[in-house]
Protein backbone atom coordinates (compact mmCIF):
# COMPACT_ATOMS: atom_id res chain seq x y z
CA UNK A 1 0.00 0.00 0.00
CA UNK A 2 1.31 3.22 -0.86
CA UNK A 3 2.40 6.10 1.99
CA UNK A 4 -0.06 8.21 3.86
CA UNK A 5 -0.52 11.73 1.91
CA UNK A 6 -1.43 15.00 4.28
CA UNK A 7 -4.20 16.78 3.06
CA UNK A 8 -6.07 19.95 4.06
CA UNK A 9 -9.55 18.86 4.01
CA UNK A 10 -12.09 22.11 3.38
CA UNK A 11 -15.95 21.61 3.70
CA UNK A 12 -18.52 22.66 1.66
CA UNK A 13 -22.13 22.38 1.37
CA UNK A 14 -24.64 19.77 -0.56
CA UNK A 15 -27.97 20.96 -0.93
CA UNK A 16 -28.93 17.04 -2.16
CA UNK A 17 -27.34 15.98 0.62
CA UNK A 18 -28.86 17.88 3.36
CA UNK A 19 -32.20 17.24 1.92
CA UNK A 20 -31.84 13.73 1.81
CA UNK A 21 -31.02 13.98 5.56
CA UNK A 22 -34.10 15.39 6.22
CA UNK A 23 -36.09 13.78 3.94
CA UNK A 24 -34.58 10.33 6.13
CA UNK A 25 -33.20 9.07 2.98
CA UNK A 26 -30.10 8.14 4.90
CA UNK A 27 -28.64 5.62 2.57
CA UNK A 28 -28.80 8.50 -0.05
CA UNK A 29 -27.90 11.27 2.13
CA UNK A 30 -24.70 8.74 3.68
CA UNK A 31 -23.58 8.22 0.03
CA UNK A 32 -23.30 11.34 -0.72
CA UNK A 33 -21.49 12.70 2.43
CA UNK A 34 -18.91 9.64 2.74
CA UNK A 35 -17.09 11.06 -0.05
CA UNK A 36 -13.75 13.12 -0.47
CA UNK A 37 -13.06 15.38 -3.49
CA UNK A 38 -9.11 14.70 -4.55
CA UNK A 39 -6.95 15.86 -6.98
CA UNK A 40 -5.49 13.56 -10.03
CA UNK A 41 -2.35 13.92 -8.47
CA UNK A 42 -2.84 13.01 -4.62
CA UNK A 43 -5.51 10.18 -6.21
CA UNK A 44 -2.38 8.67 -7.90
CA UNK A 45 -0.07 9.20 -4.89
CA UNK A 46 -2.40 6.62 -2.59
CA UNK A 47 -2.13 4.35 -5.60
CA UNK A 48 -6.42 4.75 -5.33
CA UNK A 49 -8.62 4.81 -8.00
CA UNK A 50 -11.86 6.95 -8.27
CA UNK A 51 -14.95 5.23 -5.78
CA UNK A 52 -11.71 3.50 -4.11
CA UNK A 53 -12.17 3.71 -0.09
CA UNK A 54 -9.61 5.58 1.94
CA UNK A 55 -9.07 6.15 5.66
CA UNK A 56 -9.03 9.94 6.93
CA UNK A 57 -7.11 10.79 9.74
CA UNK A 58 -7.06 13.94 12.01
CA UNK A 59 -6.14 14.83 15.85
CA UNK A 60 -9.45 13.91 17.09
CA UNK A 61 -10.82 11.29 14.64
CA UNK A 62 -10.93 8.72 12.44
CA UNK A 63 -13.56 7.74 9.28
CA UNK A 64 -13.20 5.67 5.81
CA UNK A 65 -15.21 7.43 2.67
CA UNK A 66 -14.99 6.93 -0.33
CA UNK A 67 -12.24 8.91 -3.14
CA UNK A 68 -13.28 10.81 -5.90
CA UNK A 69 -11.48 12.97 -8.54
CA UNK A 70 -12.19 16.22 -8.37
CA UNK A 71 -10.13 18.14 -11.50
CA UNK A 72 -9.88 21.33 -9.86
CA UNK A 73 -8.70 20.79 -6.63
CA UNK A 74 -4.87 21.61 -6.27
CA UNK A 75 -2.84 19.18 -4.69
CA UNK A 76 -2.68 18.72 -0.94
CA UNK A 77 -6.23 19.99 -0.57
CA UNK A 78 -9.51 17.59 -0.31
CA UNK A 79 -13.03 18.58 -0.26
CA UNK A 80 -16.14 17.04 2.06
CA UNK A 81 -19.57 17.87 2.70
CA UNK A 82 -20.27 19.47 6.01
CA UNK A 83 -21.82 16.27 7.46
CA UNK A 84 -21.80 13.51 10.23
CA UNK A 85 -18.48 12.37 8.80
CA UNK A 86 -16.49 15.75 8.86
CA UNK A 87 -17.21 16.43 12.37
CA UNK A 88 -15.74 13.60 13.51
CA UNK A 89 -12.69 15.05 11.52
CA UNK A 90 -13.42 18.69 12.65
CA UNK A 91 -11.58 20.42 15.75
CA UNK A 92 -12.00 23.42 18.02
CA UNK A 93 -9.66 24.32 20.33
CA UNK A 94 -9.44 28.09 21.13
CA UNK A 95 -5.79 28.07 22.08
CA UNK A 96 -5.19 27.62 17.88
CA UNK A 97 -8.25 29.68 16.33
CA UNK A 98 -11.48 31.22 17.53
CA UNK A 99 -13.63 28.88 15.17
CA UNK A 100 -13.62 24.93 14.46
CA UNK A 101 -12.04 24.08 11.62
CA UNK A 102 -14.09 23.53 9.37
CA UNK A 103 -12.48 24.87 6.01
CA UNK A 104 -9.22 23.54 7.09
CA UNK A 105 -9.05 20.21 8.57
CA UNK A 106 -5.40 18.18 8.82
CA UNK A 107 -5.51 14.97 7.86
CA UNK A 108 -3.66 12.38 6.93
CA UNK A 109 -5.21 9.92 4.25
CA UNK A 110 -4.18 6.35 3.55
CA UNK A 111 -5.88 3.83 1.42
CA UNK A 112 -8.16 1.31 3.06
CA UNK A 113 -9.88 -1.95 2.68
CA UNK A 114 -12.24 -1.35 5.76
CA UNK A 115 -16.03 -0.62 5.25
CA UNK A 116 -17.19 3.38 4.57
CA UNK A 117 -17.52 4.23 8.62
CA UNK A 118 -21.33 3.77 9.40
CA UNK A 119 -22.61 4.93 12.60
CA UNK A 120 -25.08 3.13 14.78
CA UNK A 121 -28.61 4.71 14.28
CA UNK B 1 -58.06 22.75 -2.80
CA UNK B 2 -56.41 25.98 -3.23
CA UNK B 3 -53.14 27.36 -3.09
CA UNK B 4 -51.64 28.87 -0.06
CA UNK B 5 -48.54 31.39 0.32
CA UNK B 6 -46.06 29.70 2.29
CA UNK B 7 -42.69 32.01 3.03
CA UNK B 8 -39.91 28.92 3.23
CA UNK B 9 -38.43 28.58 6.07
CA UNK B 10 -35.87 26.22 4.64
CA UNK B 11 -32.63 28.81 4.55
CA UNK B 12 -32.65 32.70 5.47
CA UNK B 13 -33.44 33.90 1.66
CA UNK B 14 -37.17 33.29 3.33
CA UNK B 15 -38.18 32.87 0.21
CA UNK B 16 -41.96 34.51 -0.26
CA UNK B 17 -43.20 33.52 -3.17
CA UNK B 18 -43.33 29.82 -2.35
CA UNK B 19 -46.80 27.68 -2.54
CA UNK B 20 -48.25 24.66 -1.58
CA UNK B 21 -51.98 23.29 -2.15
CA UNK B 22 -53.06 21.15 0.94
CA UNK B 23 -55.51 18.75 1.12
CA UNK B 24 -56.76 18.46 5.08
CA UNK B 25 -52.95 18.43 6.61
CA UNK B 26 -51.62 17.02 3.77
CA UNK B 27 -49.24 18.68 1.29
CA UNK B 28 -50.09 17.84 -2.29
CA UNK B 29 -47.92 20.58 -4.38
CA UNK B 30 -45.49 22.57 -4.12
CA UNK B 31 -44.60 25.45 -6.26
CA UNK B 32 -41.44 27.47 -6.32
CA UNK B 33 -39.38 26.02 -3.77
CA UNK B 34 -35.89 24.86 -4.36
CA UNK B 35 -34.29 21.37 -3.28
CA UNK B 36 -33.87 22.46 -0.21
CA UNK B 37 -37.62 24.20 1.03
CA UNK B 38 -39.35 20.88 -0.95
CA UNK B 39 -37.11 18.93 1.50
CA UNK B 40 -38.54 20.57 4.54
CA UNK B 41 -42.59 20.64 3.17
CA UNK B 42 -41.49 16.75 2.34
CA UNK B 43 -40.76 15.89 5.58
CA UNK B 44 -43.28 17.67 7.61
CA UNK B 45 -45.96 15.42 6.46
CA UNK B 46 -43.47 12.53 6.53
CA UNK B 47 -44.61 11.06 10.35
CA UNK B 48 -41.94 8.73 10.37
CA UNK B 49 -39.88 12.18 10.25
CA UNK B 50 -41.49 13.89 12.89
CA UNK B 51 -40.52 13.75 16.81
CA UNK B 52 -43.03 13.17 19.40
CA UNK B 53 -42.76 14.35 22.68
CA UNK B 54 -40.21 11.98 24.66
CA UNK B 55 -38.90 11.18 28.02
CA UNK B 56 -35.75 8.97 28.48
CA UNK B 57 -37.12 7.86 24.81
CA UNK B 58 -40.54 7.10 25.98
CA UNK B 59 -43.21 8.88 24.01
CA UNK B 60 -45.07 11.17 26.85
CA UNK B 61 -47.64 14.16 26.30
CA UNK B 62 -46.83 17.35 26.64
CA UNK B 63 -47.21 17.92 29.59
CA UNK B 64 -45.22 15.29 31.36
CA UNK B 65 -42.33 16.44 28.67
CA UNK B 66 -43.12 20.08 30.24
CA UNK B 67 -43.07 18.50 34.04
CA UNK B 68 -39.75 16.48 33.24
CA UNK B 69 -37.79 19.26 31.31
CA UNK B 70 -38.78 21.57 33.86
CA UNK B 71 -37.28 19.76 36.91
CA UNK B 72 -34.63 18.98 34.75
CA UNK B 73 -33.97 22.84 34.47
CA UNK B 74 -34.71 23.73 38.12
CA UNK B 75 -32.18 20.94 39.76
CA UNK B 76 -29.01 22.02 37.50
CA UNK B 77 -27.22 25.02 38.82
CA UNK B 78 -25.72 26.34 35.42
CA UNK B 79 -28.09 25.97 32.37
CA UNK B 80 -27.23 26.76 28.93
CA UNK B 81 -29.83 27.72 26.08
CA UNK B 82 -28.99 26.89 22.90
CA UNK B 83 -30.48 27.29 19.26
CA UNK B 84 -33.61 29.08 18.21
CA UNK B 85 -31.91 30.08 15.08
CA UNK B 86 -34.74 28.15 13.32
CA UNK B 87 -37.64 30.20 15.35
CA UNK B 88 -39.75 33.43 15.43
CA UNK B 89 -39.00 36.33 16.79
CA UNK B 90 -41.85 35.65 19.36
CA UNK B 91 -40.33 32.21 20.38
CA UNK B 92 -36.63 34.14 20.47
CA UNK B 93 -38.57 36.80 22.91
CA UNK B 94 -39.93 33.58 24.74
CA UNK B 95 -36.36 31.72 24.96
CA UNK B 96 -34.67 34.89 26.02
CA UNK B 97 -37.76 35.64 29.17
CA UNK B 98 -36.53 32.22 30.23
CA UNK B 99 -32.93 32.48 30.04
CA UNK B 100 -33.11 35.24 32.17
CA UNK B 101 -35.62 33.65 34.61
CA UNK B 102 -33.51 30.90 35.12
CA UNK B 103 -30.19 33.02 34.99
CA UNK B 104 -29.05 30.62 32.46
CA UNK B 105 -26.05 30.88 29.46
CA UNK B 106 -27.66 31.76 26.57
CA UNK B 107 -25.81 31.26 22.65
CA UNK B 108 -26.87 30.25 19.22
CA UNK B 109 -24.77 29.05 16.20
CA UNK B 110 -23.70 32.08 14.77
CA UNK B 111 -21.00 32.13 17.86
CA UNK B 112 -19.24 29.56 15.62
CA UNK B 113 -20.43 31.21 11.94
CA UNK B 114 -21.57 34.48 11.20
CA UNK B 115 -21.74 36.12 14.28
CA UNK B 116 -18.79 38.29 14.17
CA UNK B 117 -20.31 39.30 10.45
CA UNK B 118 -23.10 39.83 11.57
CA UNK B 119 -22.01 42.18 14.80
CA UNK B 120 -19.70 44.18 12.57
CA UNK B 121 -22.66 45.05 10.73
CA UNK B 122 -25.13 46.28 13.47
CA UNK B 123 -22.57 48.20 15.14
CA UNK B 124 -21.76 50.13 11.94
CA UNK B 125 -18.65 48.67 11.57
CA UNK B 126 -19.42 47.58 8.21
CA UNK B 127 -21.80 48.67 5.52
CA UNK B 128 -24.99 47.00 4.89
CA UNK B 129 -28.26 47.43 3.13
CA UNK B 130 -31.61 45.22 2.51
CA UNK B 131 -32.49 43.24 -0.73
CA UNK B 132 -35.21 46.07 -1.57
CA UNK B 133 -32.30 49.03 -1.23
CA UNK B 134 -30.16 46.94 -3.72
CA UNK B 135 -32.47 45.71 -5.99
CA UNK B 136 -32.69 47.39 -9.54
CA UNK B 137 -29.15 49.87 -8.50
CA UNK B 138 -26.47 47.59 -7.54
CA UNK B 139 -24.41 46.73 -10.40
CA UNK B 140 -21.87 44.44 -8.87
CA UNK B 141 -22.35 41.16 -7.17
CA UNK B 142 -19.63 39.73 -5.23
CA UNK B 143 -20.18 36.29 -3.35
CA UNK B 144 -17.25 35.56 -1.34
CA UNK B 145 -16.28 32.51 0.26
CA UNK B 146 -19.98 30.92 -1.12
CA UNK B 147 -21.49 28.62 -3.39
CA UNK B 148 -25.24 29.79 -3.23
CA UNK B 149 -26.24 27.23 -5.41
CA UNK B 150 -25.73 25.15 -3.11
CA UNK B 151 -26.19 26.50 0.16
CA UNK B 152 -28.89 28.87 -0.97
CA UNK B 153 -30.07 27.53 -4.45
CA UNK B 154 -32.73 30.42 -5.03
CA UNK B 155 -30.27 32.97 -3.91
CA UNK B 156 -29.02 33.79 -7.67
CA UNK B 157 -32.45 33.06 -8.90
CA UNK B 158 -34.59 35.15 -6.20
CA UNK B 159 -31.93 38.42 -6.07
CA UNK B 160 -29.76 38.57 -8.45
CA UNK B 161 -31.23 37.22 -11.83
CA UNK B 162 -34.88 38.52 -11.99
CA UNK B 163 -33.67 42.38 -11.65
CA UNK B 164 -30.41 42.36 -13.64
CA UNK B 165 -31.00 40.96 -16.95
CA UNK B 166 -32.90 42.40 -20.04
CA UNK B 167 -34.32 40.91 -22.83
CA UNK B 168 -32.92 42.21 -25.64
CA UNK B 169 -32.47 41.54 -29.88
CA UNK B 170 -29.60 39.55 -29.26
CA UNK B 171 -30.86 37.73 -26.01
CA UNK B 172 -30.89 38.19 -22.35
CA UNK B 173 -28.08 40.50 -21.67
CA UNK B 174 -26.85 41.00 -17.80
CA UNK B 175 -27.09 44.56 -16.35
CA UNK B 176 -24.96 44.06 -13.33
CA UNK B 177 -21.40 42.00 -13.20
CA UNK B 178 -21.55 38.87 -10.62
CA UNK B 179 -18.28 37.72 -9.72
CA UNK B 180 -16.47 35.53 -7.08
CA UNK B 181 -13.94 35.10 -4.66
CA UNK B 182 -13.63 31.00 -4.35
CA UNK B 183 -11.13 28.47 -3.66
CA UNK B 184 -12.79 25.87 -5.98
CA UNK B 185 -14.71 25.73 -8.84
CA UNK B 186 -18.24 25.56 -8.39
CA UNK B 187 -21.90 25.91 -9.57
CA UNK B 188 -22.10 29.28 -8.82
CA UNK B 189 -18.38 30.56 -10.12
CA UNK B 190 -19.32 28.89 -13.82
CA UNK B 191 -21.90 31.62 -13.63
CA UNK B 192 -19.26 34.84 -12.52
CA UNK B 193 -16.95 36.87 -14.42
CA UNK B 194 -14.17 37.16 -13.46
CA UNK B 195 -13.50 34.74 -10.37
CA UNK B 196 -10.95 35.64 -8.05
CA UNK B 197 -9.73 31.73 -7.12
CA UNK B 198 -7.29 32.03 -3.85
CA UNK B 199 -6.07 28.78 -2.22
CA UNK B 200 -7.82 28.00 0.73
CA UNK B 201 -7.29 30.15 3.55
CA UNK B 202 -5.84 32.93 1.29
CA UNK B 203 -8.45 35.48 2.12
CA UNK B 204 -6.62 37.45 4.31
CA UNK B 205 -3.63 37.45 2.01
CA UNK B 206 -5.71 38.43 -0.97
CA UNK B 207 -7.92 41.55 1.07
CA UNK B 208 -3.98 42.57 1.92
CA UNK B 209 -2.99 43.18 -1.40
CA UNK B 210 -6.69 44.69 -2.33
CA UNK B 211 -5.80 47.38 0.64
CA UNK B 212 -1.94 47.92 -0.30
CA UNK B 213 -3.46 48.11 -4.25
CA UNK B 214 -5.73 50.65 -2.68
CA UNK B 215 -3.33 52.59 -1.60
CA UNK B 216 -1.27 53.03 -4.16
CA UNK B 217 1.03 49.98 -3.62
CA UNK B 218 1.92 47.01 -5.64
CA UNK B 219 -0.51 43.90 -5.35
CA UNK B 220 -1.28 40.55 -7.65
CA UNK B 221 -2.51 40.88 -10.99
CA UNK B 222 -5.94 39.33 -9.59
CA UNK B 223 -5.81 41.77 -7.00
CA UNK B 224 -5.43 45.00 -9.56
CA UNK B 225 -8.81 43.30 -11.74
CA UNK B 226 -10.38 43.25 -8.35
CA UNK B 227 -9.84 46.93 -7.47
CA UNK B 228 -10.44 48.39 -11.43
CA UNK B 229 -13.98 46.35 -10.87
CA UNK B 230 -14.64 47.66 -7.80
CA UNK B 231 -13.73 51.42 -9.11
CA UNK B 232 -15.76 50.82 -12.37
CA UNK B 233 -18.96 50.17 -10.24
CA UNK B 234 -21.16 52.28 -8.77
CA UNK B 235 -23.04 50.14 -6.43
CA UNK B 236 -21.42 46.97 -5.22
CA UNK B 237 -22.88 43.83 -2.89
CA UNK B 238 -20.61 41.45 -0.88
CA UNK B 239 -22.48 38.56 -0.26
CA UNK B 240 -19.77 37.21 2.38
CA UNK B 241 -20.33 33.24 3.08
CA UNK B 242 -18.86 30.91 5.25
CA UNK B 243 -15.49 30.20 3.36
CA UNK B 244 -14.80 34.42 4.11
CA UNK B 245 -15.65 34.24 7.91
CA UNK B 246 -13.83 30.52 8.58
CA UNK B 247 -11.07 31.59 6.30
CA UNK B 248 -10.56 34.92 8.48
CA UNK B 249 -11.21 32.60 11.99
CA UNK B 250 -14.17 35.17 12.33
CA UNK B 251 -12.06 38.30 11.97
CA UNK B 252 -13.74 40.90 9.91
CA UNK B 253 -11.30 43.77 11.10
CA UNK B 254 -9.14 43.51 7.63
CA UNK B 255 -12.04 43.07 5.97
CA UNK B 256 -14.18 46.08 6.89
CA UNK B 257 -10.75 48.25 6.34
CA UNK B 258 -10.57 47.01 2.99
CA UNK B 259 -14.11 47.56 2.53
CA UNK B 260 -13.72 50.85 4.04
CA UNK B 261 -10.77 51.80 1.68
CA UNK B 262 -12.84 51.14 -1.57
CA UNK B 263 -15.81 52.94 -0.97
CA UNK B 264 -14.21 55.88 -1.39
CA UNK B 265 -14.29 54.60 -5.47
CA UNK B 266 -18.52 53.78 -5.10
CA UNK B 267 -20.94 52.71 -2.34
CA UNK B 268 -20.48 49.08 -1.05
CA UNK B 269 -22.60 46.75 1.27
CA UNK B 270 -22.06 43.44 3.13
CA UNK B 271 -24.67 40.99 3.43
CA UNK B 272 -24.19 37.84 5.17
CA UNK B 273 -25.68 35.03 3.49
CA UNK B 274 -26.91 33.41 6.82
CA UNK B 275 -27.94 29.88 6.59
CA UNK B 276 -30.85 29.44 9.54
CA UNK B 277 -33.69 31.07 8.88
CA UNK B 278 -33.77 33.40 11.61
CA UNK B 279 -30.11 33.69 12.68
CA UNK B 280 -30.07 37.18 12.05
CA UNK B 281 -33.37 37.87 13.93
CA UNK B 282 -31.86 36.36 17.32
CA UNK B 283 -28.63 38.25 17.08
CA UNK B 284 -30.96 41.29 16.51
CA UNK B 285 -33.13 40.49 19.44
CA UNK B 286 -30.27 39.50 21.72
CA UNK B 287 -28.77 42.87 20.81
CA UNK B 288 -31.31 44.61 21.98
CA UNK B 289 -31.69 42.99 25.03
CA UNK B 290 -28.41 42.92 26.00
CA UNK B 291 -25.69 44.89 23.83
CA UNK B 292 -24.41 41.53 22.57
CA UNK B 293 -25.67 39.03 20.13
CA UNK B 294 -24.47 35.69 21.29
CA UNK B 295 -22.57 34.36 24.19
CA UNK B 296 -24.56 35.86 27.38
CA UNK B 297 -24.83 34.85 30.78
CA UNK B 298 -28.03 36.19 32.98
CA UNK B 299 -26.43 34.70 35.78
CA UNK B 300 -25.29 37.87 37.05
CA UNK B 301 -27.18 40.35 35.52
CA UNK B 302 -25.81 40.53 32.05
CA UNK B 303 -22.63 39.28 31.09
CA UNK B 304 -20.80 38.62 27.66
CA UNK B 305 -17.46 36.44 27.19
CA UNK B 306 -16.27 33.84 25.28
CA UNK B 307 -16.86 31.37 27.45
CA UNK B 308 -20.83 31.78 27.05
CA UNK B 309 -20.24 30.16 23.76
CA UNK B 310 -21.63 26.76 23.21
CA UNK B 311 -18.69 24.81 22.60
CA UNK B 312 -17.08 26.68 25.09
CA UNK B 313 -19.53 26.07 27.39
CA UNK B 314 -19.47 22.14 25.96
CA UNK B 315 -15.82 21.85 26.17
CA UNK B 316 -14.79 22.99 29.64
CA UNK B 317 -17.96 21.15 31.05
CA UNK B 318 -19.96 24.74 32.18
CA UNK B 319 -23.28 23.23 31.83
CA UNK B 320 -25.23 21.09 33.98
CA UNK B 321 -28.28 21.02 31.98
CA UNK B 322 -28.36 21.93 28.21
CA UNK B 323 -31.86 23.27 26.14
CA UNK B 324 -31.12 22.53 22.52
CA UNK B 325 -33.92 24.71 20.48
CA UNK B 326 -34.59 23.73 16.45
CA UNK B 327 -30.50 23.12 16.58
CA UNK B 328 -28.90 19.93 15.43
CA UNK B 329 -25.71 20.38 16.86
CA UNK B 330 -24.67 16.58 17.24
CA UNK B 331 -25.36 16.49 13.12
CA UNK B 332 -22.50 19.16 12.63
CA UNK B 333 -20.56 19.94 14.98
CA UNK B 334 -16.71 18.78 16.26
CA UNK B 335 -17.60 15.26 18.07
CA UNK B 336 -14.85 14.97 20.52
CA UNK B 337 -16.06 18.40 21.78
CA UNK B 338 -19.89 17.02 21.76
CA UNK B 339 -18.63 13.81 23.53
CA UNK B 340 -17.89 15.83 27.03
CA UNK B 341 -22.16 16.23 26.74
CA UNK B 342 -22.31 12.64 28.46
CA UNK B 343 -24.28 12.66 31.35
CA UNK B 344 -24.99 15.90 30.96
CA UNK B 345 -28.79 16.39 30.49
CA UNK B 346 -30.06 17.45 27.26
CA UNK B 347 -33.82 18.65 26.28
CA UNK B 348 -33.95 18.91 22.67
CA UNK B 349 -37.14 20.76 20.56
CA UNK B 350 -37.01 19.75 17.27
CA UNK B 351 -40.60 19.25 14.89
CA UNK B 352 -38.04 16.24 13.18
CA UNK B 353 -35.90 13.38 14.54
CA UNK B 354 -32.22 14.31 14.49
CA UNK B 355 -28.60 13.18 15.93
CA UNK B 356 -29.77 15.77 18.46
CA UNK B 357 -32.97 14.11 19.68
CA UNK B 358 -31.99 11.22 19.82
CA UNK B 359 -29.21 11.89 22.55
CA UNK B 360 -31.72 14.34 24.39
CA UNK B 361 -33.28 12.98 27.82
CA UNK B 362 -36.66 14.96 26.75
CA UNK B 363 -37.79 15.71 23.51
CA UNK B 364 -40.77 18.14 22.61
CA UNK B 365 -41.50 17.45 18.80
CA UNK B 366 -42.75 21.39 17.93
CA UNK B 367 -44.64 22.79 15.06
CA UNK B 368 -42.55 24.01 11.78
CA UNK B 369 -41.89 27.82 12.11
CA UNK B 370 -43.72 29.51 9.13
CA UNK B 371 -45.48 26.38 7.99
CA UNK B 372 -47.44 25.27 10.73
CA UNK B 373 -46.97 28.35 13.14
CA UNK B 374 -47.10 31.85 12.37
CA UNK B 375 -44.81 34.75 13.63
CA UNK B 376 -41.69 37.12 12.40
CA UNK B 377 -38.41 36.26 11.09
CA UNK B 378 -35.28 38.96 9.98
CA UNK B 379 -33.59 37.50 7.11
CA UNK B 380 -30.08 37.36 5.78
CA UNK B 381 -30.23 41.43 5.06
CA UNK B 382 -31.91 42.65 7.90
CA UNK B 383 -35.32 43.10 6.24
CA UNK B 384 -38.35 41.80 8.85
CA UNK B 385 -40.44 39.25 6.94
CA UNK B 386 -43.97 38.12 8.08
CA UNK B 387 -44.40 34.04 8.50
CA UNK B 388 -48.65 33.73 7.87
CA UNK B 389 -49.32 29.89 8.88
CA UNK B 390 -49.90 27.71 6.20
CA UNK B 391 -51.79 24.88 7.23
CA UNK B 392 -52.36 23.32 10.78
CA UNK B 393 -50.74 20.48 12.73
CA UNK B 394 -51.25 19.23 16.27
CA UNK B 395 -47.71 20.11 17.15
CA UNK B 396 -47.31 22.83 19.97
CA UNK B 397 -44.88 25.67 19.08
CA UNK B 398 -41.64 26.89 20.64
CA UNK B 399 -42.89 29.99 21.84
CA UNK B 400 -45.95 27.62 23.79
CA UNK B 401 -43.39 25.52 25.24
CA UNK B 402 -41.51 27.99 26.35
CA UNK B 403 -43.32 29.83 28.06
CA UNK B 404 -45.10 26.83 29.93
CA UNK B 405 -41.72 26.14 31.10
CA UNK B 406 -40.60 29.64 32.02
CA UNK B 407 -44.66 29.64 34.18
CA UNK B 408 -43.46 26.17 35.94
CA UNK B 409 -39.54 27.24 37.11
CA UNK B 410 -41.04 31.22 37.91
CA UNK B 411 -43.81 29.28 39.90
Amino acid sequence: MNPPVSIVIVTYRDALQKAAEKKGQSVESQERAAVIRLSPGDLKALGVEEYGRVKLRSDVGIVVVEARLDRSSKPGFGYMPVSRYTSELISYDPTKAKLPNFKRIEVQVEPSDEDITIWAT
Amino acid sequence: MSLVKFVCTGCSCLCDDTEIEVEGTQIKKINNACVRGAALLSAADNPQRRAPCSVNGQETSLAEAVEEASRLLQQAPRRLIFGLDNSTLEAQAAGMELAQALGAVIDDSSSFCHGPLIESILTGALPSGSLSQIKDTADLFIYWGSNAHQSHPRHLAKFFLPFYTELEEAGWVQKAQLCCVEVRDSETSSVCEPVFKLLPGGDRDFIAQVLNISGGGEGTPEAKTFVELIKRSHFGVIFAGLGLTYSLDGDYSLFAEMVQKLSQWTRLVVIPMVGHFNMRGFNESLYKKTGYINKVSFASGISHGEEFGFLEQVRSHLADCVLVIGSDPFSSLPHHVLRELEGVPIICFDPFITPTTKAAQVVFGTAISGLEVGGRAIRMDGDEIPLPVAKSSGYPSDEEILKRLAEKVSG
